[in-house]
Protein backbone atom coordinates (compact mmCIF):
# COMPACT_ATOMS: atom_id res chain seq x y z
CA UNK A 1 0.00 0.00 0.00
CA UNK A 2 2.64 2.33 0.37
CA UNK A 3 4.56 1.83 -2.81
CA UNK A 4 4.20 4.75 -4.96
CA UNK A 5 4.88 2.66 -7.99
CA UNK A 6 1.99 0.47 -6.94
CA UNK A 7 0.18 3.46 -6.22
CA UNK A 8 0.62 4.82 -9.79
CA UNK A 9 0.24 1.54 -11.43
CA UNK A 10 -3.41 0.85 -9.90
CA UNK A 11 -4.40 4.83 -10.33
CA UNK A 12 -3.04 4.74 -14.01
CA UNK A 13 -5.09 1.59 -14.27
CA UNK A 14 -8.56 3.45 -13.14
CA UNK A 15 -8.00 6.21 -15.93
CA UNK A 16 -8.07 3.98 -18.63
CA UNK A 17 -11.60 3.89 -17.71
CA UNK A 18 -14.03 6.41 -19.81
CA UNK A 19 -16.47 7.46 -17.01
CA UNK A 20 -18.20 9.79 -19.29
CA UNK A 21 -18.85 8.04 -22.20
CA UNK A 22 -20.03 5.45 -20.10
CA UNK A 23 -22.12 7.64 -18.42
CA UNK A 24 -23.92 8.33 -21.26
CA UNK A 25 -24.49 5.06 -22.16
CA UNK A 26 -26.03 4.79 -18.83
CA UNK A 27 -28.00 7.84 -18.99
CA UNK A 28 -29.27 7.20 -22.35
CA UNK A 29 -32.51 5.29 -21.88
CA UNK A 30 -32.90 7.36 -18.52
CA UNK A 31 -35.43 10.33 -18.28
CA UNK A 32 -33.78 13.76 -17.98
CA UNK A 33 -36.02 14.50 -14.93
CA UNK A 34 -37.83 11.47 -13.92
CA UNK A 35 -39.15 12.22 -10.29
CA UNK A 36 -37.00 14.93 -9.06
CA UNK A 37 -38.29 16.01 -6.40
CA UNK A 38 -40.90 18.78 -6.49
CA UNK A 39 -38.80 22.31 -5.47
CA UNK A 40 -40.63 23.74 -3.02
CA UNK A 41 -40.16 27.35 -4.75
CA UNK A 42 -40.13 28.77 -8.30
CA UNK A 43 -36.55 28.60 -9.58
CA UNK A 44 -35.59 28.83 -13.38
CA UNK A 45 -33.81 25.66 -14.45
CA UNK A 46 -30.40 27.44 -15.22
CA UNK A 47 -30.44 28.27 -11.61
CA UNK A 48 -31.37 25.13 -10.05
CA UNK A 49 -28.71 23.60 -11.90
CA UNK A 50 -26.37 26.51 -10.88
CA UNK A 51 -26.90 25.14 -6.99
CA UNK A 52 -26.58 21.97 -7.62
CA UNK A 53 -23.38 21.97 -9.61
CA UNK A 54 -22.28 24.46 -6.28
CA UNK A 55 -23.52 21.31 -3.82
CA UNK A 56 -22.20 18.83 -5.67
CA UNK A 57 -18.92 20.59 -5.51
CA UNK A 58 -19.12 21.29 -1.77
CA UNK A 59 -20.09 17.69 -0.98
CA UNK A 60 -16.95 16.30 -3.46
CA UNK A 61 -14.42 18.02 -1.55
CA UNK A 62 -16.35 17.35 2.37
CA UNK A 63 -17.17 13.44 1.76
CA UNK A 64 -14.66 12.03 -0.37
CA UNK A 65 -11.30 13.80 0.47
CA UNK A 66 -10.65 15.96 3.47
CA UNK A 67 -12.09 14.94 6.83
CA UNK A 68 -14.22 16.95 8.60
CA UNK A 69 -13.05 15.45 11.75
CA UNK A 70 -9.31 16.22 11.26
CA UNK A 71 -9.54 19.49 10.75
CA UNK A 72 -10.13 22.29 13.35
CA UNK A 73 -13.87 21.93 13.32
CA UNK A 74 -15.28 23.20 10.26
CA UNK A 75 -17.46 21.15 9.69
CA UNK A 76 -19.65 24.16 8.83
CA UNK A 77 -21.64 24.02 5.56
CA UNK A 78 -22.32 27.16 3.97
CA UNK A 79 -24.90 29.44 2.79
CA UNK A 80 -24.27 27.06 -0.77
CA UNK A 81 -26.64 24.63 1.17
CA UNK A 82 -29.94 26.52 1.99
CA UNK A 83 -31.90 26.69 -1.09
CA UNK A 84 -32.13 30.16 -2.23
CA UNK A 85 -35.36 32.16 -1.51
CA UNK A 86 -36.37 29.85 1.55
CA UNK A 87 -36.09 31.03 5.02
CA UNK A 88 -35.62 28.13 7.32
CA UNK A 89 -35.06 28.16 10.76
CA UNK A 90 -31.40 27.07 10.89
CA UNK A 91 -30.16 24.60 13.71
CA UNK A 92 -26.14 24.84 14.35
CA UNK A 93 -25.25 22.07 16.23
CA UNK A 94 -22.22 21.56 18.37
CA UNK A 95 -19.55 21.11 16.11
CA UNK A 96 -20.62 23.69 13.36
CA UNK A 97 -22.71 22.21 11.61
CA UNK A 98 -25.82 23.62 10.50
CA UNK A 99 -28.81 22.43 9.26
CA UNK A 100 -32.05 24.13 7.74
CA UNK A 101 -34.65 22.51 9.81
CA UNK A 102 -37.38 23.40 7.22
CA UNK A 103 -36.07 20.95 4.70
CA UNK A 104 -35.75 17.96 6.63
CA UNK A 105 -38.14 14.98 6.80
CA UNK A 106 -39.67 14.00 10.34
CA UNK A 107 -37.40 12.20 12.32
CA UNK A 108 -34.05 11.80 13.65
CA UNK A 109 -31.45 14.23 12.05
CA UNK A 110 -28.43 14.19 14.49
CA UNK A 111 -26.95 12.87 17.42
CA UNK A 112 -24.87 14.91 20.64
CA UNK A 113 -23.43 13.12 23.39
CA UNK A 114 -25.63 10.29 22.81
CA UNK A 115 -28.79 12.74 23.02
CA UNK A 116 -30.80 12.18 19.66
CA UNK A 117 -32.28 15.28 18.02
CA UNK A 118 -35.74 14.27 16.27
CA UNK A 119 -37.49 16.29 14.16
CA UNK A 120 -41.55 15.57 14.40
CA UNK A 121 -43.33 18.47 12.09
CA UNK A 122 -41.54 21.33 12.53
CA UNK A 123 -40.88 20.81 15.92
CA UNK A 124 -37.50 20.13 17.26
CA UNK A 125 -37.15 17.49 20.10
CA UNK A 126 -34.15 16.23 21.95
CA UNK A 127 -34.42 12.94 23.36
CA UNK A 128 -31.66 12.38 26.22
CA UNK A 129 -32.68 9.33 27.59
CA UNK A 130 -29.63 7.64 26.70
CA UNK A 131 -27.42 11.04 27.38
CA UNK A 132 -23.74 10.41 27.80
CA UNK A 133 -21.95 13.20 27.40
CA UNK A 134 -21.47 16.95 28.47
CA UNK A 135 -23.41 19.64 27.73
CA UNK A 136 -22.27 20.85 24.26
CA UNK A 137 -24.55 23.69 22.65
CA UNK A 138 -26.75 23.48 20.51
CA UNK A 139 -28.13 26.86 18.19
CA UNK A 140 -31.54 27.26 16.20
CA UNK A 141 -31.55 30.77 14.72
CA UNK A 142 -34.71 32.33 13.05
CA UNK A 143 -35.10 34.23 9.96
CA UNK A 144 -37.68 37.02 9.82
CA UNK A 145 -40.90 36.14 10.20
CA UNK A 146 -40.24 32.74 11.16
CA UNK A 147 -41.11 31.26 14.57
CA UNK A 148 -39.90 27.85 15.99
CA UNK A 149 -40.93 25.70 18.55
CA UNK A 150 -38.59 23.27 20.22
CA UNK A 151 -38.39 20.69 23.21
CA UNK A 152 -35.30 21.34 24.86
CA UNK A 153 -33.54 17.63 26.68
CA UNK A 154 -35.38 18.12 29.82
CA UNK A 155 -38.75 18.81 27.88
CA UNK A 156 -39.21 22.11 28.47
CA UNK A 157 -40.92 23.91 25.71
CA UNK A 158 -39.68 26.96 23.96
CA UNK A 159 -41.11 29.25 21.49
CA UNK A 160 -38.70 31.54 19.65
CA UNK A 161 -39.83 34.57 18.08
CA UNK A 162 -38.92 35.64 14.54
CA UNK A 163 -35.34 37.24 14.23
CA UNK A 164 -33.83 35.92 16.94
CA UNK A 165 -31.55 33.19 17.95
CA UNK A 166 -31.42 31.19 21.25
CA UNK A 167 -28.71 28.77 22.33
CA UNK A 168 -28.50 26.00 24.98
CA UNK A 169 -26.98 23.11 25.78
CA UNK A 170 -27.90 19.91 24.42
CA UNK A 171 -27.86 17.88 27.97
CA UNK A 172 -29.03 20.60 30.63
CA UNK A 173 -26.96 20.36 33.94
CA UNK A 174 -27.85 20.57 37.53
CA UNK A 175 -31.03 22.40 38.35
CA UNK A 176 -30.42 25.93 36.40
CA UNK A 177 -31.51 25.75 32.76
CA UNK A 178 -29.70 28.55 31.37
CA UNK A 179 -29.93 29.36 27.49
CA UNK A 180 -28.63 32.71 25.73
CA UNK A 181 -31.09 34.59 23.50
CA UNK A 182 -29.76 36.31 21.05
CA UNK A 183 -26.91 37.01 22.89
CA UNK A 184 -28.23 37.68 25.80
CA UNK A 185 -28.06 35.08 28.35
CA UNK A 186 -30.94 35.03 30.32
CA UNK A 187 -32.34 31.58 32.89
CA UNK A 188 -36.04 30.58 31.91
CA UNK A 189 -37.74 32.18 34.74
CA UNK A 190 -41.80 32.98 33.26
CA UNK A 191 -41.07 35.99 31.47
CA UNK A 192 -43.55 38.48 29.94
CA UNK A 193 -45.27 39.28 26.95
CA UNK A 194 -42.99 40.64 23.86
CA UNK A 195 -40.01 38.99 25.31
CA UNK A 196 -37.75 37.35 22.64
CA UNK A 197 -38.99 33.47 24.48
CA UNK A 198 -41.36 32.37 26.06
CA UNK A 199 -41.19 29.21 27.65
CA UNK A 200 -43.11 25.98 29.31
CA UNK A 201 -41.57 24.12 31.95
CA UNK A 202 -41.48 19.96 31.89
CA UNK A 203 -44.28 18.30 33.66
CA UNK B 1 -16.71 11.59 10.74
CA UNK B 2 -19.50 11.56 12.84
CA UNK B 3 -21.78 9.30 10.69
CA UNK B 4 -25.03 11.43 10.63
CA UNK B 5 -25.66 12.29 7.30
CA UNK B 6 -25.20 15.80 7.07
CA UNK B 7 -27.45 18.35 4.55
CA UNK B 8 -25.68 17.90 1.30
CA UNK B 9 -25.43 13.94 1.85
CA UNK B 10 -29.04 14.11 2.62
CA UNK B 11 -29.34 15.68 -0.99
CA UNK B 12 -27.47 13.30 -2.90
CA UNK B 13 -29.30 10.07 -1.10
CA UNK B 14 -32.93 11.39 -1.80
CA UNK B 15 -31.76 12.11 -5.00
CA UNK B 16 -30.65 8.00 -5.53
CA UNK B 17 -34.31 7.23 -4.11
CA UNK B 18 -35.78 9.89 -6.66
CA UNK B 19 -34.51 8.73 -9.37
CA UNK B 20 -32.62 11.97 -9.93
CA UNK B 21 -30.18 11.86 -12.75
CA UNK B 22 -27.84 14.64 -11.51
CA UNK B 23 -27.33 12.62 -7.94
CA UNK B 24 -26.71 9.45 -10.50
CA UNK B 25 -24.57 11.31 -12.70
CA UNK B 26 -22.47 11.88 -9.72
CA UNK B 27 -21.79 9.22 -7.96
CA UNK B 28 -21.29 7.39 -10.79
CA UNK B 29 -18.69 9.52 -12.34
CA UNK B 30 -17.15 9.60 -8.74
CA UNK B 31 -17.01 5.69 -8.49
CA UNK B 32 -17.04 4.25 -11.63
CA UNK B 33 -13.34 4.01 -12.82
CA UNK B 34 -12.82 2.60 -9.44
CA UNK B 35 -15.10 -0.16 -9.29
CA UNK B 36 -14.35 -1.02 -13.45
CA UNK B 37 -10.63 -1.44 -11.66
CA UNK B 38 -11.57 -3.65 -9.02
CA UNK B 39 -13.73 -5.69 -11.80
CA UNK B 40 -10.99 -6.11 -13.74
CA UNK B 41 -9.01 -7.39 -10.73
CA UNK B 42 -11.60 -10.28 -10.92
CA UNK B 43 -12.56 -10.65 -14.29
CA UNK B 44 -9.45 -9.85 -16.12
CA UNK B 45 -10.71 -8.80 -18.92
CA UNK B 46 -11.47 -4.87 -18.70
CA UNK B 47 -14.34 -4.76 -21.57
CA UNK B 48 -16.17 -7.58 -19.28
CA UNK B 49 -15.42 -5.00 -16.00
CA UNK B 50 -17.26 -2.04 -17.39
CA UNK B 51 -20.31 -4.04 -19.03
CA UNK B 52 -20.24 -5.68 -15.00
CA UNK B 53 -20.03 -2.34 -13.56
CA UNK B 54 -22.88 -0.43 -15.99
CA UNK B 55 -24.94 -3.37 -14.56
CA UNK B 56 -24.44 -2.47 -10.87
CA UNK B 57 -25.30 1.27 -11.71
CA UNK B 58 -28.57 -0.23 -13.42
CA UNK B 59 -29.54 -2.22 -10.30
CA UNK B 60 -28.32 1.25 -8.09
CA UNK B 61 -30.72 2.81 -10.09
CA UNK B 62 -33.62 0.15 -9.63
CA UNK B 63 -33.07 0.24 -6.32
CA UNK B 64 -36.10 1.63 -4.42
CA UNK B 65 -35.07 1.04 -0.23
CA UNK B 66 -33.31 4.15 0.63
CA UNK B 67 -29.60 4.32 1.74
CA UNK B 68 -28.76 5.52 4.75
CA UNK B 69 -25.30 7.46 4.45
CA UNK B 70 -22.96 7.75 1.45
CA UNK B 71 -20.51 4.79 3.25
CA UNK B 72 -24.02 2.90 2.95
CA UNK B 73 -23.85 3.90 -1.02
CA UNK B 74 -20.15 3.06 -1.40
CA UNK B 75 -20.28 -0.21 0.51
CA UNK B 76 -23.39 -1.37 -1.82
CA UNK B 77 -21.44 -0.50 -4.58
CA UNK B 78 -18.32 -2.56 -4.07
CA UNK B 79 -20.41 -5.55 -2.65
CA UNK B 80 -22.49 -6.06 -5.60
CA UNK B 81 -19.32 -5.47 -7.94
CA UNK B 82 -17.74 -8.29 -6.50
CA UNK B 83 -20.73 -10.84 -6.46
CA UNK B 84 -21.23 -9.99 -9.94
CA UNK B 85 -17.63 -10.47 -11.00
CA UNK B 86 -18.10 -13.84 -9.45
CA UNK B 87 -20.63 -14.69 -10.88
CA UNK B 88 -19.36 -13.46 -14.53
CA UNK B 89 -16.47 -15.91 -13.59
CA UNK B 90 -18.57 -18.78 -12.93
CA UNK B 91 -20.78 -18.57 -15.71
CA UNK B 92 -18.09 -17.45 -18.28
CA UNK B 93 -16.15 -20.51 -20.46
CA UNK B 94 -13.37 -18.98 -21.55
CA UNK B 95 -11.89 -18.76 -17.80
CA UNK B 96 -12.07 -22.17 -16.79
CA UNK B 97 -8.23 -22.63 -15.30
CA UNK B 98 -8.44 -18.98 -14.32
CA UNK B 99 -11.73 -19.78 -12.52
CA UNK B 100 -10.61 -22.82 -10.63
CA UNK B 101 -7.81 -20.77 -9.25
CA UNK B 102 -9.33 -18.20 -8.45
CA UNK B 103 -11.92 -20.11 -7.06
CA UNK B 104 -9.83 -21.93 -4.75
CA UNK B 105 -8.55 -19.11 -3.19
CA UNK B 106 -11.96 -17.88 -2.55
CA UNK B 107 -11.73 -18.14 1.50
CA UNK B 108 -8.70 -15.80 1.58
CA UNK B 109 -10.58 -13.43 -0.48
CA UNK B 110 -13.35 -13.06 1.26
CA UNK B 111 -11.25 -12.08 4.26
CA UNK B 112 -9.20 -9.71 2.40
CA UNK B 113 -11.87 -8.45 0.50
CA UNK B 114 -12.57 -5.60 3.07
CA UNK B 115 -8.94 -4.24 2.93
CA UNK B 116 -8.89 -4.30 -0.84
CA UNK B 117 -11.59 -2.06 -0.96
CA UNK B 118 -10.00 -0.21 1.70
CA UNK B 119 -6.92 0.14 -0.61
CA UNK B 120 -9.24 0.70 -3.90
CA UNK B 121 -10.47 3.50 -1.81
CA UNK B 122 -7.43 5.60 -1.41
CA UNK B 123 -6.39 5.09 -5.06
CA UNK B 124 -9.77 6.31 -6.10
CA UNK B 125 -9.84 9.35 -4.22
CA UNK B 126 -6.02 10.35 -5.49
CA UNK B 127 -7.44 9.59 -8.87
CA UNK B 128 -10.13 11.74 -8.98
CA UNK B 129 -8.60 14.60 -7.39
CA UNK B 130 -5.82 14.66 -10.04
CA UNK B 131 -8.97 14.68 -12.34
CA UNK B 132 -10.23 17.56 -10.45
CA UNK B 133 -7.34 19.65 -10.82
CA UNK B 134 -7.50 22.62 -12.52
CA UNK B 135 -6.56 23.30 -16.25
CA UNK B 136 -3.45 23.41 -17.23
CA UNK B 137 -2.50 22.15 -13.92
CA UNK B 138 -4.10 19.32 -14.16
CA UNK B 139 -3.16 18.36 -17.32
CA UNK B 140 0.68 18.24 -16.69
CA UNK B 141 -0.27 16.53 -13.62
CA UNK B 142 -1.88 13.87 -15.92
CA UNK B 143 0.61 13.67 -18.27
CA UNK B 144 3.18 13.42 -16.05
CA UNK B 145 1.75 10.71 -13.40
CA UNK B 146 -0.41 8.92 -15.51
CA UNK B 147 0.84 9.29 -19.03
CA UNK B 148 4.28 8.63 -17.46
CA UNK B 149 6.14 11.57 -19.93
CA UNK B 150 9.42 13.44 -19.03
CA UNK B 151 9.03 17.03 -18.01
CA UNK B 152 10.65 17.52 -21.60
CA UNK B 153 8.85 15.71 -23.70
CA UNK B 154 5.20 18.02 -21.77
CA UNK B 155 6.96 21.12 -22.66
CA UNK B 156 7.56 19.77 -25.50
CA UNK B 157 4.24 18.86 -26.73
CA UNK B 158 2.49 21.82 -24.81
CA UNK B 159 4.63 24.58 -25.90
CA UNK B 160 6.22 25.90 -23.00
CA UNK B 161 8.69 26.38 -20.79
CA UNK B 162 10.32 23.44 -18.61
CA UNK B 163 10.09 25.65 -15.82
CA UNK B 164 6.40 26.03 -16.16
CA UNK B 165 6.00 22.35 -15.92
CA UNK B 166 8.15 22.04 -12.83
CA UNK B 167 6.05 24.97 -11.28
CA UNK B 168 2.38 23.34 -12.58
CA UNK B 169 3.65 20.26 -10.82
CA UNK B 170 4.58 21.59 -7.82
CA UNK B 171 1.31 23.74 -8.06
CA UNK B 172 -0.30 20.13 -8.13
CA UNK B 173 1.27 19.16 -5.32
CA UNK B 174 0.12 22.20 -2.98
CA UNK B 175 -3.29 21.59 -4.13
CA UNK B 176 -3.42 17.67 -3.77
CA UNK B 177 -1.97 18.15 -0.19
CA UNK B 178 -4.37 20.80 0.83
CA UNK B 179 -7.30 18.28 -0.87
CA UNK B 180 -6.59 14.87 0.42
CA UNK B 181 -6.98 13.87 4.09
CA UNK B 182 -3.10 13.91 5.48
CA UNK B 183 -3.20 9.81 5.63
CA UNK B 184 -3.97 9.63 2.27
CA UNK B 185 -1.78 12.39 0.68
CA UNK B 186 1.04 10.85 2.72
CA UNK B 187 0.65 8.07 0.70
CA UNK B 188 0.87 9.47 -2.75
CA UNK B 189 4.06 11.17 -4.03
CA UNK B 190 3.78 13.04 -7.55
CA UNK B 191 7.43 12.99 -7.98
CA UNK B 192 8.55 9.34 -7.16
CA UNK B 193 9.82 8.71 -10.34
CA UNK B 194 10.59 11.66 -11.72
CA UNK B 195 12.86 14.36 -10.29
Amino acid sequence: MNDPDVQQRHIRAMAQFNESAALERFLSDKPATSNIRRMRFPLKWKWAAAVLVIALGVSSYFFLVRQPGQSAGTGHIALQDIPPGKNGAILTLADGTQVVLDSLANGKIATQSGTEVLLNNNELVYDATAATGDASLNTITTPNGRQYHVTLPDGTEAWLNAASSIEYPVAFKGGERRVKITGRSTSMSPTEAGSPLSWKPAR
Amino acid sequence: MTGEPSYTEQLILRGLTSGDTSQYSFIFKEYYSALCHYATGIVREPAHAEDIVQDVFERLWQQQSAFHDLRHVKDFLYKATRNASLNFLKGDQHSKERQAVFLSEQEERDAAAELEVIRMEVFRVIYREIDGLPEQCGKIVRMSYIDGLKNEEIAARLSISLQTVKNQKTRGMKLLRMRLSPVVFALFSLFSNHP
